[in-house]
C-alpha cells in the first residue's frame, strides 16, 4: 500500500517536473504543493521541495536579470538623448554613425539594396554673415524640419555638425528611391525661409552612396556620399549627384 | 508561524516566527504585500528569530520584491542566522536584496548610508 502511494506521488511528481521544464510555469504552483503536502511519502515531498528550490532559484536570476537589462535600458536612453543635436533635436554624430554601422550589417546580412543621402547647404555662411548667428541657428532648425518631411518614415535623418546633414535609407528598390528623396530635399529647401530676422535664400547640394553598388562598409559609404556631394558642389549647387568612380578621379585631378 | 509587525516612522518591520514552510508561507506573502502597501518607506524584515525558510517562503519574499520595486519602496532584510543567510546566498537573493547584519543596519540602508549591493534590484 505505501508503495503504491509512493509510485502514484512520484510519477506525478515527474510529470509536473516535465511540464516545468516543457514551459509550463503554471506547474510550478503544484510542485510547491507537493512540498507542502504532509499526507506525502517524506521522501516524495523532500524531492519536491528541492525542485521548488530549483525553480525559485530560477525565478530569482530571471528577475536579478530583467533588472539588469532594464537599468542598461536606461542608461542607454540616457546615453541617447546626450547625444542629440540640441539645436534641431537630431541625432547627432554618434548617433548617426551607430544607425549607420547597424542599417549595413541589416542591408548587408538581408542582401538588401540602402542608400545614404550627404546634405549640405549652399550659402548657409551668407545667412550667418549677414543675418548673424541666432538666424543661422533658427535656420538650421527649419533645414531640419524640412529634411524631416521629405524622407520616408524608415529613414534617419541626422545633424553631423554645422550645416551638414545626412539621411539613411535603410532599404531601398533602387537607386531611383533614394533620387527621388534627394530631389525633394532639393526642391524644399530651394524655397525662402523666413526668420525673424528677415528671409534667407539658401539651397542644397547632395551627395548619393549605394550599398552595395558603390560600398560595402559604413566607412567608405559614407565617404562616397561626401565625395558626390563635393561633385554637386562643383556642378553649380542645388543639385543631387550618385557616386562614380569616375568622379574620385576627377575631384582628386581637380585638386 | 507568527509575525510581529512594527511600524516606526517610515519603516515598517515584520518579525516571522519561528519559520515559513509551505503551510504558512501563502500567508507570509499576504502580510509582505500588506507591508509594501503601508509602508511610506521602507519594509524590513527581520530574519532574528527565523528558524526555517523553504522553497515557498523564498518565493513569497521574491513577489514582495517584485512588488516593492514597482512601488518605489525598499525590501531589506536583516539579522539572519547563518545558516538561513545560506539559503539566501545560494538562491541568488543576496545580488536582489540588501540583506544586512541588524535594524540599525536596515534603517542605514534605507536612508541611502549603507551601499546596497546591486542598485539595479532595488
Amino acid at each position: 500500500m505505501a508503495s503504491r502511494q509512493l509510485e502514484n506521488s512520484l510519477k506525478k511528481l515527474i510529470t509536473l517536473a516535465n511540464e516545468v521544464t516543457a514551459g509550463h510555469w503554471s506547474e510550478v504552483e503544484q510542485v510547491l504543493a507537493m512540498a507542502g503536502d504532509r499526507g506525502l511519502p517524506p521522501q516524495v515531498s523532500e524531492l519536491a521541495e528541492a525542485l521548488s528550490m530549483l525553480v525559485v532559484q530560477v525565478e530569482a536570476r530571471q528577475y536579478h536579470l530583467s533588472c539588469i537589462i532594464a537599468d542598461l535600458e536606461r542608461t542607454q536612453s540616457e546615453l541617447e538623448r546626450a547625444n542629440y543635436d540640441n539645436l534641431t533635436g537630431l541625432p547627432n554624430r554618434a548617433i548617426f554613425h551607430d544607425r549607420l554601422r547597424k542599417a549595413v550589417a541589416g542591408a548587408n546580412a538581408t542582401a538588401q539594396v540602402m542608400a545614404v543621402l550627404f546634405v549640405d547647404l549652399d550659402h548657409f555662411k551668407v545667412v550667418n554673415d549677414t543675418l548673424g548667428h541666432r538666424a543661422g541657428d533658427e535656420l538650421l532648425q527649419v533645414v531640419a524640419a524640412r529634411i524631416q518631411r521629405c524622407v520616408r518614415s524608415e529613414d534617419i535623418v541626422a545633424r553631423l555638425g554645422g550645416d551638414e546633414f545626412t539621411v539613411i535609407m535603410p532599404a531601398v528598390r533602387s537607386e531611383q528611391d533614394a533620387t527621388d528623396i534627394a530631389q525633394r530635399i532639393i526642391v524644399s529647401l530651394a524655397k525662402p525661409v523666413h526668420l525673424n530676422a528677415g528671409e534667407a535664400e539658401i539651397g542644397a547640394s547632395i551627395g548619393i552612396a549605394i550599398l552595395p553598388t558603390h560600398a560595402d562598409t559604413p566607412e567608405r559609404l559614407l565617404q562616397s556620399a561626401d565625395i558626390a556631394m563635393y561633385r554637386a558642389k562643383a556642378t553649380g549647387r542645388s543639385n543631387y549627384q550618385v557616386y562614380h568612380p569616375d568622379i574620385e578621379l576627377s575631384t582628386n585631378q581637380e585638386h | 508561524m507568527v509575525i510581529i509587525k512594527e511600524a516606526q516612522s517610515n519603516t515598517y518591520f515584520l518579525t516571522p516566527k519561528p519559520g515559513v514552510d509551505s503551510s504558512s508561507a501563502a500567508q507570509f506573502e499576504e502580510i509582505l504585500l500588506e507591508g509594501v502597501e503601508a509602508a511610506n518607506g521602507s519594509v524590513v524584515v527581520d530574519c532574528a528569530d527565523l528558524d526555517y525558510i523553504s522553497s515557498a517562503g523564498l518565493r513569497a519574499i521574491l513577489i514582495a520584491a517584485k512588488a516593492s520595486k514597482s512601488k518605489g519602496r525598499k525590501l531589506i532584510l536583516c539579522s539572519m542566522k547563518r545558516h538561513i543567510r545560506k539559503i539566501f546566498d545560494t538562491s541568488g537573493f543576496t545580488q536582489l536584496l540588501p540583506i544586512v547584519l541588524n535594524r540599525d543596519d536596515a534603517i542605514a540602508t534605507q536612508n541611502g548610508f549603507l551601499s546596497s549591493p546591486v542598485r539595479a534590484a532595488i
